[in-house]
């Protein structure tokens, strides 16, 4: 192991990583289980006109409030004035893809590995998602085109056929390419959902010894059990297409902030980020976002570029920060983080002690 | 008992391993807020299916893939929803500052990080890291490589070795 690796380990290992015990773990658990459950049951449309009904005032007092309209907090006179606007959808930084594959030649089954690799995706607001792997094992380029049929035994009635499916894109977004033209050794993907969001998820069915048929061979998937109130989603075959390994264009920024020892809940928290280049001097063009937090307050904001580059002494950026009246008092972590092209961040942190509104 | 109200088995769990659950999840994220939410949201998932998972003999393994396949997945994090129905407790401990390395790995995108987490927290090897997140081994090993690199270039010139 390398010192980089045993200084990765060491840090993740370290204590201080540890968090406080939840005091009352199984309540709120089970809080949050029952309110999934009426979810699930289609119990919630009816509760939830009562609940508006009674908690309008809360949750108009929860909101946290905006930042005043007005000058932009200006802690010195040297600090790039706080922009009060929120960031658009091309600063937030979106790593880029490789130009599309053209398709090749069909796929056949002695292109294809003789067993198929089910990967369990994990589950997500009752529905849980699959892949179906077949890895190219030719010499060459080919293409799998539109989806694939499943055929399983419902265990509850014996029956054994083809599942009625519902076509869907799921899981990857803009990193699953249609159709799946795969080189030698890469993998060809066919996504799966299940759900246990319809009829009240209360009439599961389980599927047992699903085939995966393609027109050219069939893959018996193994172990794989399906348990489903909806419609089985299958997807078309595709390609997971990794983000292009780009350069950062802030890599050799480092941000840090100069933020008061103490905030009031509801109130505005005003403090200064630096940004210093550890190398040449940085371009801010095109002019990126950033995104600052204290528990749940904040958002993704535009970056002042008033000034456009950041040289090694560094610039500092007054930003505002309107906290909200249900932060809970006490120490808590002020992230803030500038956001790069590949999807990366320059990121700093500061403790602020939020005191009740009350005081002061 | 309805079929997915979860026995009192579940309940101990949650009590004896919440805390292990939610250091996993803040080695994972690196914010202590999102890892109250992710342990928050898994187990809530495994508590409904409590019977299934106790069957498959890991409830360990499947609650911390679904954390770290919440975390990783991009869908996910962009339509990243509120979890919880009572507003957490205080989860940043004081005094925690954070170290210089644990900086920079805040700088690595998600499933690098992921990655990084599997293999020196989790010691996991390569395959099991690639069944965890469904994902190739050569998968693995690009981010793996990937995230070495920019951790070896970033602390070389921020002097954290």
């Amino acid at each position: 192991m390398t010192d980089l690796e045993e200084h990765i380990r060491r840090t993740l290992l370290d204590e201080r990583r540890a968090l406080p015990a939840w005091p009352d773990p199984v309540s709120r658990v089970r809080t949050g289980m029952t309110r999934r459950r009426l979810r699930h049951a289609g119990v919630i449309a009816a509760v939830t006109v009562a609940v508006l009904v009674v908690t309008i005032p809360v949750a108009v007092r929860r909101t946290a409030p905006q930042p005043p309209v007005g000058p932009s907090p200006t802690p010195t006179p040297t600090a790039v004035a706080w922009l009060d606007q929120q960031a658009a959808p091309d600063q937030l930084g979106h790593p880029r893809l490789p130009d599309p594959r053209p398709t090749a030649r069909p796929c056949t089954a002695d292109d294809l590995s003789p067993t198929a690799t089910v990967a369990d995706e994990g589950a997500a607001s009752g529905t849980r998602f699959y892949t179906l792997q077949l890895t190219n094992v030719s010499g060459t380029t080919c293409t799998l085109e539109g989806s694939a049929d499943l055929i399983a035994t419902n265990t509850t009635t014996g029956r054994r056929g083809t599942l009625e499916t519902r076509r869907e894109e799921l899981g990857f977004g803009d990193q699953q390419e249609f159709p799946a033209t795969v080189a030698p050794r890469e993998v060809a993907m066919l996504s799966v959902r299940t759900g246990s969001g319809c009829d009240g998820g209360l009439n599961m069915i389980t599927y047992r010894n699903v085939v995966l048929v393609l027109p050219f061979h069939r893959y018996e998937l193994t172990g794989l059990v399906l348990e489903t109130s909806c419609l089985v989603g299958l997807s078309n075959w595709f390609r997971f297409v990794e983000f292009l390994s780009t350069p950062p264009r802030f890599g050799d920024l480092r941000a840090e902030i100069e933020a008061p020892a103490t905030v009031r809940a509801g109130g505005t928290l005003d403090y200064v980020v630096t940004l210093r280049s550890t190398g040449s001097p940085v371009v801010l063009d095109p002019c990126p976002g950033y995104s600052q937090m204290l528990f749940k307050s904040g958002g993704n904001y535009a970056l002042n570029c008033a000034v456009t580059v950041i040289p090694p002494e560094g610039v500092r950026f007054a930003i505002r920060l309107a906290v909200a009246d249900y932060t809970p008092l006490g120490p808590q972590v002020l992230m803030w983080d500038l956001l790069d092209d590949d999807g990366t961040r320059v990121s700093a942190t500061s403790t602020v002690e939020v005191t009740s509104s009350e005081s002061g | 008992m309805a079929r997915w109200d979860a026995p009192p088995a579940f309940d101990e769990y949650v009590r004896s391993r919440h805390t292990d659950l939610l250091r996993y999840a803040h080695v994972l994220s690196g914010d202590p807020h999102l890892a109250a939410d992710l342990v928050q949201d898994a187990l809530e998932r495994a508590g409904l299916h409590w019977r299934r998972i106790r069957r498959q003999d890991d409830p360990e393994g499947y609650l911390r893939r679904i954390i770290v396949n919440r975390y990783v997945s991009r869908w996910r994090a962009l339509r990243r929803e509120r979890l919880v129905a009572d507003l957490p407790e205080v989860v940043a401990p004081a005094g925690a500052e954070p170290d210089a390395m644990w900086t920079l790995l805040a700088t690595l995108p998600r499933q690098q990080r992921a990655v990084l987490v599997l293999r020196f927290y989790e010691d996991l090897s390569e395959a099991q890291i690639a069944e965890v997140l469904g994902c190739s081994i050569g998968t693995v090993k690009s981010n793996s490589s990937r995230a070495l690199a920019k951790l070896r270039a970033l602390s070389t010139v921020d002097g954290v070795l």
